[in-house]
């Protein structure tokens, strides 16, 4: 088992939005959360990655228990992390945005640039570009790249496909199952329940910080209930 | 860590106060003296974020309260200089050296040393910023701290590596300043007010806006003093500031 996480709860304030969460991640895999606007999937990312705290249960992490761990710990073990907004440095270059995705592991940066080229070889003439000038679909790459460039066990994507055109969502599936067959297991937080559950192993419905649903990723696409409650019938 | 620091000044004469120190007091060659006074500014600029800023960053002060801390302490800092040297004009002492004639100018031999540093000084800014890990860094912390948090980033190691370097770069401009006028436990606060004006001419948040604003405000000032008496040189600064911002909001460099 890659990650573990058993009955989290977590919040900003004095609320719970996480509301006693248990699921996990194996080996090798894709998984996918959906749910409605609010429910908690971008809260239950940053939970898992320390950016908010916990405020019991226990997260998992490779076999170690990484509930308190602080977030470039968390990075050293082998999980990264790509937010739902704000997720490129705007005003470094692409080159420096990958830089910054090795900070903690400067030694490792030319080998991964390579793989994060050969992935995205969109990027290759434009290292030297300032990534707030690139257009969206650009910066998602980088977005990506940067949380690429220490080969992540595990990767956390949170709304990969937003504000892209289908065409980009299309390509974008189709690179995610390529990293993940380069041996990096995805947890995705999609609003595109449809196409990310198509190419995920399994998958969890969340509702109000709490699992609703859980299942193979095609099953929970043929499952009535969660048809006609989240994939718009 | 967003916020304008009202300290900056006062780093700046402790910077020179401590080389006073180091060369005056204790007979140090200024040069050793002045690297000596650099190294213990930043020492403490390091020691006041483990003490005051850290721990604001851990409560998400907001940037008014950190300005209002920062003005206190301002006042503590000069205060401890008045406290601790007194409150009169003190000099370096150093031996009065020939002036070169360059036709109707003449410029001293600390002028052109003063130049000199402060060129060196912005090349190595630049290469911190542009070349060095820890400069990438910096710049990526002021891009988006959340971000640099998940990428991984130590952030308080590179706040503090930028809180070292700032206030070295303080003293630095408090020592070059002491060269050519006097030091004086006022310097910092009467310092503030162009190098604000210069950081906000430049577009706030951009080394290098800041360095063409500290030339413009620079010129602006002493260029002036040849049709208006010196006493509006402020006036001046504020004047140019005014029309800049008419003209380019952010700045002009700001994006
Ligand atoms: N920084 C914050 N401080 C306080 N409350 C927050 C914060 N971020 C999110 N919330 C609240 O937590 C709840 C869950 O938000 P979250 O962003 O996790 O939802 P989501 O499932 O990712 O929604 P979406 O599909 O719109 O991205 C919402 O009610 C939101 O208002
Ligand atoms: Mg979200």
């Amino acid at each position: 088992m890659l990650l573990k996480l058993s009955d989290v709860v977590s919040g900003y304030t004095d609320m719970d939005i996480i509301r006693g969460v248990s699921l996990e991640v194996h080996k090798g895999e894709i998984v996918t959360i959906i749910g409605p606007n609010g429910s908690g999937k971008s809260t239950l990312m940053k939970t898992i990655f320390g950016l908010v705290r916990l405020r019991s249960g226990k997260i998992e992490f490779d076999g170690v228990d990484i509930s308190r761990l602080r977030t470039d710990k968390i990075v050293r073990r082998g999980m990264a992390y790509v937010p739902q907004e704000r997720n490129v440095f705007p005003s470094l270059t692409v080159m420096e945005n990958l830089e910054m995705g090795a900070f903690i592991r400067k030694d490792k940066f030319r080998e991964g640039l390579e793989e994060v080229l050969t992935i995205f070889p969109e990027l290759k003439d434009k290292t030297g570009q300032k990534v707030g000038t690139m257009s969206g679909g650009e910066q998602k790459m980088v977005a990506i790249g940067r949380a690429l460039v220490l080969k992540p066990t595990l990767l956390l994507l949170d709304e990969p496909s937003s504000g892209l055109s289908p065409k980009l969502i299309d390509n974008l599936f189709k690179k995610l199952v390529s990293i993940n067959e380069l041996g990096t297991s995805l947890m995705i937080v999609e609003q595109n329940a449809k196409k990310s559950l198509t190419v995920s192993h399994r998958g969890y419905v969340l509702e109000m910080g709490m699992k609703r649903f859980e299942g193979e990723g095609k099953s929970l696409l043929t499952n009535e209930e969660v048809k006609a409650l989240y994939l718009g019938g | 860590m967003n916020f304008a620091n009202f300290a900056h000044g006062d780093f700046l004469a402790l910077g020179a106060y401590l080389t006073f120190v180091f060369s005056a007091i204790l007979g140090v060659h200024f040069i050793p003296a002045s690297a000596i006074a650099v190294v213990i500014t930043a020492f403490i600029a390091v020691c006041c974020d483990y003490a005051i800023w850290k721990p604001m960053r851990e409560k998400s002060a907001g940037s008014l309260t950190l300005i209002i801390i920062s003005i206190g302490l301002a006042l503590f800092l000069r205060n401890l200089i008045i406290f601790l040297w007194g409150p009169d004009i003190k000099r370096y002492d150093l031996p009065v050296k020939r002036g070169i004639e360059l036709g109707s100018v003449v410029i001293t031999q600390n002028q052109i040393f003063v130049i000199m540093v402060a060129v060196i000084c912005m090349f190595l800014v630049h290469y911190l910023l542009k070349r060095t890990t820890i400069g990438k860094a910096m710049r990526a912390l002021s891009d988006n701290i959340d971000l640099a948090k998940a990428s991984g980033i130590d952030v308080d190691r590179v706040i503090r590596y930028t809180w070292a370097i700032g206030m070295a770069l303080a003293a630095v401009g408090g020592i070059l300043y002491g060269l050519i006028t006097n030091i004086n436990p006022n310097m910092g606060w009467f310092m503030l007010l162009p190098m604000f004006a210069a950081v906000i001419l430049g577009g706030i948040g951009s080394p290098y806006g800041a360095m063409v604003g500290g030339v413009v405000i620079g010129l602006a000032q002493e260029l002036s003093t040849a049709i208006l008496p010196t006493e509006y040189k402020q006036a001046v600064a504020f004047f140019i500031l005014i029309v800049v911002l008419f003209i380019r909001p952010r700045g002009i460099l700001g994006s």
